[in-house]
C-alpha cells in the first residue's frame, strides 16, 4: 500500500494544518482529517468538515465548501508537496448532532 | 445528451430533502452514483463524438476506464502547465484553470461514487449528497463553458489512447478486431466442419 510523504511525515503536515486552524473559512464549525487510501490505493487525506446549518443551506453550500477547499489547497499543496490527494466531505451541524459520526466528531 | 440530463435529474430526485425514511440511505447512495455517472458519460460521450466512425461511438465511449481516467485527470494540470509554459495568454490560462477544476471535481466524484457503492459502513447525510451533486453540476457547467476553447490547449486527440482500454484504440484496430472475431467464428466453424468430416472419414475408414 503506497504511503504519501504526508503520512510518513504526519507531524510536519500537522504543523502546517495547525497554522490554518481553527476556522479556515466562514461557516465552518469544526474540521478534522484522516489519512487513508482512495479507491485506487493512492495515499489520500480526507477532510471531514462540519458546517453551520446556515452555511449548509442549498443556496450557501457551494460557496462555503468552495471557500474551505480553496483556503486549504492554496495554503498546502497536498499533491505535489505531500503526495496526498485531498478529499473533502461536508455535513451540517444538525445532521452531525443526529448521526453522531465519529469521523466528524 | 439526454442520458446525462436523466442521470442528473435522477440524482436530484433521489436526494430530495425530507423526513428520514427507510430508503433514505439507499436513495442517497444511488444519488451519488448517478451524479458521478452523469459526468463520466458526459466526458466519455464527448470524447466519442470525435470518433470518425459514427456507428462505433457508443462502443468507443465504453472503452474508457475509471482508473485510467483518474490518472489522466490527476496528470492534466501538470501537462497543461508544461504545454502552456509561462507565457500563456490570459484566455488560455483561464481555460487551463477551468480544466484543472474539472479534473479535481472528477477525481473527487469518483471517490464519492466508490464510497457510495462499496463502503457499507458509511452513513450519508443530505448535505454530503447535495455537495456531490453540486460538484457534478459545476463540472457540467465548466465543461460546457470551456469545451471549445479547451480544444486548443488540450493534449492531441491520440492522447485519449492513454485513458481507454489498450486494445481497439484506432478505427483500423477496431475493424481488425471485428474481422478477427468474424473470422474466428468462420474459421472455428470451418475447423469444426473439417474435424467432423475427418472424424466421419476416420469412422468410414475404420
Amino acid at each position: 500500500m503506497p504511503r504519501g510523504r504526508g503520512v510518513a511525515q504526519a507531524a510536519e503536515l500537522q504543523k502546517k494544518l495547525n497554522g490554518i486552524r481553527p476556522q479556515p473559512s466562514s461557516g465552518v464549525v469544526k474540521w478534522r482529517h484522516t489519512f487513508g487510501n482512495d479507491w485506487t490505493g493512492d495515499p489520500a487525506i480526507f477532510f471531514w468538515v462540519t458546517l453551520t446549518d446556515e452555511a449548509s443551506k442549498k443556496g450557501n453550500l457551494s460557496k462555503a465548501t468552495e471557500a474551505f477547499r480553496k483556503v486549504l489547497c492554496e495554503r498546502i499543496d497536498f499533491q505535489n508537496d505531500w503526495d496526498l490527494i485531498p478529499y473533502f466531505n461536508f455535513r451540517s451541524e444538525s445532521e452531525q448532532a443526529i448521526l453522531n459520526d465519529e469521523v466528524y466528531a | 445528451m439526454d442520458l446525462i440530463d436523466d442521470f442528473f435529474s435522477h440524482a436530484v430526485r433521489l436526494a430530495a430533502p425530507g423526513k428520514p425514511s427507510d430508503t433514505e440511505q439507499i436513495d442517497f447512495r444511488r444519488a451519488v452514483s448517478a451524479a458521478y455517472y452523469a459526468v463520466f458519460h458526459l466526458l466519455t460521450m464527448t470524447a466519442a463524438e470525435s470518433w470518425a466512425v459514427r456507428r462505433e461511438r457508443h462502443r468507443f465511449a465504453r472503452l474508457f476506464e475509471h482508473g485510467r481516467l483518474k490518472t489522466a485527470a490527476q496528470a492534466l494540470p501538470g501537462k497543461l502547465k508544461e504545454r502552456l509554459g509561462d507565457s500563456a495568454s490570459p484566455d488560455d490560462q483561464k481555460t487551463a484553470d477551468t480544466l484543472g477544476a474539472i479534473a479535481k471535481n472528477f477525481v473527487a466524484l469518483q471517490q464519492d461514487r466508490y464510497s457510495a457503492d462499496y463502503d457499507n459502513s458509511r452513513v450519508w447525510s443530505y448535505t454530503e449528497v447535495e455537495n456531490v451533486i453540486l460538484r457534478a453540476h459545476d463540472l457540467y457547467i465548466d465543461w460546457n463553458t470551456v469545451q471549445e476553447s479547451a480544444r486548443g490547449i488540450l493534449p492531441p486527440r491520440h492522447a485519449w489512447r492513454k485513458v481507454i482500454s489498450p486494445k481497439s484504440v484506432s478505427p483500423y484496430r477496431l475493424r481488425k478486431a471485428h474481422c478477427l472475431a468474424r473470422n474466428r467464428t468462420h474459421f472455428g466453424a470451418a475447423r469444426r466442419n473439417r474435424h467432423e468430416s475427418s472424424s466421419r472419414g476416420l469412422c468410414r475408414a475404420g
